[in-house]
């Protein structure tokens, strides 16, 4: 059996207090292993956006245990969480949350310069992403210049690009159409 | 009195005195007098006529950019300086004053009479100095020489030029409008420079968030910022020297010339970027306060 990337024990995540308290989520166990596609379901409110969060090193847990690669990061301070998710995870966001000033292989090489990788092994990685996206005609492009789909693809090259251990995708088919959203299904799940 | 390392020393008569323009109306001018048999202080960029024509007494050097000040149009005019007879024998280019009040050259007799001193009267020696002398040498023997005499001063060129430079930026009501004016410049610039950062970083907090979410660094962040106020440093100073270098085109013929030094210039850049990098770190801790997981909300 694969070790588990990620692990969650018993986390539990309270906003707010006395009449305004909510209880996001309440003791979830869950463990996610590399080379696996997990989906969490459920409905509007149910708690999958605070626990994306906490898996993805941005929200702390008010309870319970997060293990990234088997080590607590219950304990680590925010530069060392920055260092996770720039080093072992990649984010796709429900509203792409593209650079609207960068073309299209600008926003996906900003992922490598994130951890110092710059010049042309950076562009030669990020030409052979956005290609098998299908998406070297639109290197150039800006965002504005994309539909839905093709953001969200380019969304998708900037979370894979530097080669995270997992990937962590939001509501990624919430913005688009049907058809769009079956092809980025499709995609994600090649991923993995 | 002979002093070890001083070759000559030239009197020098400096004061105010009226001239007369064509319409009869009088103007203030600064007379500057001195011997020139002893290598006196002789007007420099002579263009037109001759400075030897100054010996003559009732001659006078004037720069050309005060021609319509002085109602003169060249050489050989005459006219009358507090109502005694002048003539103009030389005509400079470039001897001017902030204060835009005219220099008028002439013989130290001639300039005593004309600002109305006694003829035995010198407002300053210049002094010259042997060949090899070594000038602070010689400067401690005049002073030691002249001991009993009160508020000597003995100066050497740069010394003069920076008790002369002290006395108008710190000393005179126009260089503390000028100093003030410098430090208000610098505020408002700061404000303007923060004030843009601050409202571009608070335009973009969600690319910030999402730079964050991705695994930006603190110090990548801080790079970010400085990146771009260090851009409107640059742009900033480009657009203020084009219109600086404009005022120095325009008014290098004028009786206020504008003078900015490629060091001044030098200075002015650093102390932009200074004020541009520490008005980023207003739009810094706007930044560094920002929670990634917004994005995830978005």
């Amino acid at each position: 059996m694969t070790e588990p990337f990620i692990e969650a024990e018993h986390v539990s995540k309270i906003y707010g207090s006395g009449s305004t308290r909510v209880e996001a989520l309440k003791d979830v166990n869950l463990a996610v292993a590399g080379g696996e596609l997990t989906v969490l379901m459920g409905p509007s409110g149910s708690g999958k956006t605070t626990l994306l969060s906490i898996l993805g090193c941005m929200l702390a847990p008010t309870a319970g245990r997060v293990r990234i690669c088997g080590a607590s990061i219950n304990e680590a301070r925010p530069e060392e969480l920055a260092k996770i998710r720039q080093q072992h995870i990649g984010f796709v966001f429900q509203s792409y949350h593209l650079f609207s000033t960068l073309t299209v292989a600008e926003n996906v090489m900003l992922a490598l310069d994130l951890r110092g990788e710059r010049g042309p092994p950076a562009l030669a990685k990020t030409e052979a992403v956005l290609a098998s996206m299908a998406l070297t005609s639109k290197m150039r492009s800006f965002p504005r210049q994309l539909s839905g789909g093709e953001q969200q693809r380019v969304a998708i090259a900037r979370a894979v690009v530097a080669e995270p251990s997992v990937i962590l995708a939001d509501e990624p088919t919430a913005s688009l159409d049907a058809a769009n959203g079956h092809a980025i299904t499709a995609i994600l799940s090649a991923i993995c | 009195m002979e002093i070890d390392g001083v070759a000559e020393a030239a009197p020098v008569v400096v004061g105010i005195s009226a001239w007369m323009t064509p319409d009869g109306t009088m103007t203030p001018i600064l007379i500057v007098g001195s011997d020139y048999s002893v290598g006196g202080l002789s007007p420099w960029n002579v263009i037109e006529g001759s400075d030897q024509s100054l010996a003559t007494p009732g001659t006078v050097a004037i720069d050309r950019t005060y021609f319509d000040r002085l109602g003169i149009k060249d050489v050989g005019a005459s006219t009358q300086i507090r109502g005694l007879p002048a003539t103009v024998g030389a005509v400079t280019e470039g001897i001017r004053s902030f204060t835009t009040l005219p220099y008028v050259f002439s013989d130290v007799d001639t300039a005593r009479s004309y600002i109305g001193l006694p003829s035995s009267f010198v407002s300053d020696f210049l002094v010259r100095v042997k060949p090899g002398a070594d000038i602070e040498v010689v400067r401690r023997n005049i002073i030691s020489n002249l001991s009993n005499i009160a508020k000597v001063q003995v100066l050497t060129s740069d010394q003069f030029r920076e008790q002369s430079r002290s006395f108008w930026l710190f000393g005179t009501g126009a260089g503390a409008a000028l100093v003030a004016g410098a430090v208000l410049s610098i505020v408002v610039g700061a404000a303007i420079v923060a004030q843009t950062l601050y409202s571009s970083t608070k335009d973009h907090l969600y690319e910030f968030a999402t730079l964050r979410a991705l695994g930006a660094t603190n110090r990548y962040i801080y790079e970010v910022i400085i990146y771009q106020a260090l851009l409107s440093a640059i742009i900033g100073f480009a657009l203020a020297a084009v219109i600086g270098g404009s005022l120095v085109h325009f008014t290098a013929n004028t009786a206020l010339q504008i003078v900015i030094p490629a060091s001044l210039m030098l200075e002015i850049f650093l102390v932009t970027v200074a004020m541009c990098v520490a008005s980023g770190i207003i739009a810094i801790l706007r930044v560094i306060r920002i929670d990634p997981v917004v994005v995830l909300s978005q």
